[in-house]
């Protein structure tokens, strides 16, 4: 609490016998009528600038001695209002959007400073690994053609191996696989495995290994005949500050999504481990689905029909190495889902499945389990 | 979030080089003009093909990673090294076609910038997009490479080409 000792002000529409007492200080704005508060912008500048009262020992709000801010609008009534309202309990809201408002600060200025460090690093690694190249890599293709294939060896196919050696030292360090799904459940794991993976994409994209398919070809369209091209030419409505502004953003959108999905992923993880609509085990005989607990989800058209749940699927795998655990017992000459979920494609199955106990679903959209609920026909 | 997105923006950008909008372009776009309407309908087929590529693609990357798990859990094959036999095959591949290797957008570049005569011809692009989902599956499988941007792939970058050489 501070403890302040203001001076009464006085105008034509307020009381002035208030006295002060110590207490905390409040902004208050009952209004005068219009043409006083106009009369009120000719108090000094620290005078207008916000009434101050003392709140303790006053019996009536009505009567404070306040003289109104510089606002000419008619609802200043209702600000007044709810600023007597907000300073009891709007202290803890501001403080939590501030906090919020400080987080986000700190997670965008976090993501460009590591998108700049994993760019530093692959320059870094790709220096390292060919000093010889051409620095300008649109002429890759035709410097690394022309090279003789004892000069091509070390040079071609050194750095992909080398690179795919610190990945695999990495990826044991980490206990096995980079990947969240497939990490230890040992919360050292969960906290490295980012780190780690980071530095197995800068290793990856310095040593050369192309991953994904930068390759954007000629165009979607090609150009019209005969005329030639103009790299460095856009003819495009977009301005190079749009584009480049949105490219930005685009990217920083992606990452700041992928951040929120890992931490929610992160998140339920460890909250629901299993959700309780999955059925571990068959139920008993007894039981009916109309009796109580939640409804078989499993349902033939629930099965079909319905799409797993967010966050069921954000616990998927982010490999297709895991998918390939997971598909272990897919029959190769049906690419129908055993447990009656439906195709990996999507299309509802026409077979019945062929259940095994120990089976688990192969499609990747179908997360349910072996056995199945009773009731719940294939 | 937006929030955090502008300032990861801005941070990246001024971390990356120059202001935003005051760099180059990553990605150097030779200008289009649209001949005639009669190209629209073919950029249906663009798509579909795109689609038929991506959905090979990742046929081939599930086929990768089962072959990999199988050569992990029943080959014997130790996992630390899975990563260091993917590098080695796409290596071997870069010897045949080193715009597998990444560059950056070097390659897109060199190949939007190679015009009509830069040595791009259309069963090579066609070669080198066939290399570069097979390098990217062995990656993806072994888990060298453990992210999956697909913009587009080489392979109809010459589809212009083609259709004009038939009077199209």
């Amino acid at each position: 609490m501070q403890t302040t000792t203001t001076k009464p002000l006085r105008s034509r529409w307020s009381s002035p016998a208030v006295s002060p007492s110590p207490g905390s200080i409040r902004i208050s704005a009952p209004l005068p009528p219009r043409a006083s508060r106009r009369s009120h912008r000719r108090l000094p500048a620290p005078t207008r600038l916000a009434s101050v009262r003392a709140l303790d020992g006053l019996p009536d709000s009505s009567k404070l001695p306040t003289i109104s801010s510089s606002s000419d609008d008619d609802d200043d009534d209702d600000d007044a209002r709810g600023d007597e309202n907000d300073a009891d309990g709007g202290d803890s809201s501001n403080s939590s959007e501030v906090a919020v408002l400080l987080a986000a600060c700190g997670v965008g200025i976090a993501t460009g400073l590591g998108v700049v460090l994993l760019n530093d690093a692959v320059d870094a690694v790709r220096a390292l690994a060919w000093s010889g190249a051409p620095l300008e890599a649109t002429d890759w293709g035709r410097w690394a053609r022309s090279l003789p294939l004892e000069a091509a060896l070390p040079l071609v196919l050194l750095p992909p191996t080398a690179a795919g050696l610190a990945v695999g030292a990495l990826r044991a360090a980490a206990g096995g696989s980079l990947d969240d799904s497939q990490a230890s459940s040992g919360s050292g794991i969960k906290l490295k495995a980012p780190l780690l993976r980071a530095a197995a994409a800068a290793l990856s994209l310095g040593k050369l290994v192309e991953g994904s398919f930068f390759f954007l070809g000629r165009g979607i369209f090609p150009s019209p005949l005969g005329e030639k091209t103009h790299p460095s030419c856009l003819d495009f409505s977009l301005s190079d500050l749009s584009r480049s502004l949105a490219r930005s953003l685009s990217r920083s959108l992606s990452l700041s999504l992928s951040l929120s999905l890992a931490l929610s992923t992160h998140t339920h993880t460890h909250q629901a481990a299993e959700p309780p609509w999955v059925p571990r085990a068959r139920p008993s005989t007894s039981a009916s689905p109309s009796r109580g607990g939640p409804p078989p989800p499993s349902s033939p058209k629930a099965g079909r029909g319905s799409p797993s749940p967010f966050w069921r699927r954000a616990r998927g795998p982010a490999s297709p190495r895991a998918s390939a655990r997971r598909c272990r017992g897919r029959s190769s000459r049906s690419r129908r889902c055993s447990c009656g979920g439906g195709r990996a494609g999507g299309r509802a199955p026409r077979t019945p499945p062929r259940a095994s106990p120990s089976r688990r679903c192969c499609s990747p959209r179908c997360w349910r389990r072996w056995p199945r609920p009773r009731g719940s026909a294939a | 979030m937006l929030l955090a997105a502008v300032l990861a923006a801005l941070a990246s950008s001024s971390g990356l080089g120059g202001l935003i909008g005051l760099g180059p372009p990553r990605v150097a776009v030779p200008p289009y003009a649209l001949p005639s309407a009669a190209e629209l309908p073919l950029a249906l087929g663009l798509g579909a093909l795109c689609g038929g590529v991506a959905r090979g693609a990742r046929r081939a990357e599930r086929a990768a990673a089962a072959a990999a798990l199988a050569a992990e859990e029943e080959g014997g094959f130790p996992a630390p090294l899975l990563p260091a036999a993917a590098g080695l095959l796409t290596g071997a591949l870069a010897l045949l076609y080193p715009e597998v290797l990444y560059q950056g957008f070097g390659n897109v570049n060199a190949v939007l910038a190679a015009g009509d005569d830069g040595g791009y011809g259309p069963s090579l692009l066609f070669q080198i997009a066939a290399a570069k989902v097979a390098a990217t599956a062995l990656c993806r499988g072994a888990e060298f490479f453990l992210c999956w941007v697909f913009l587009c792939p080489s392979l109809l970058s010459r589809r212009g080409k083609v259709f004009r050489r038939r009077d199209f």
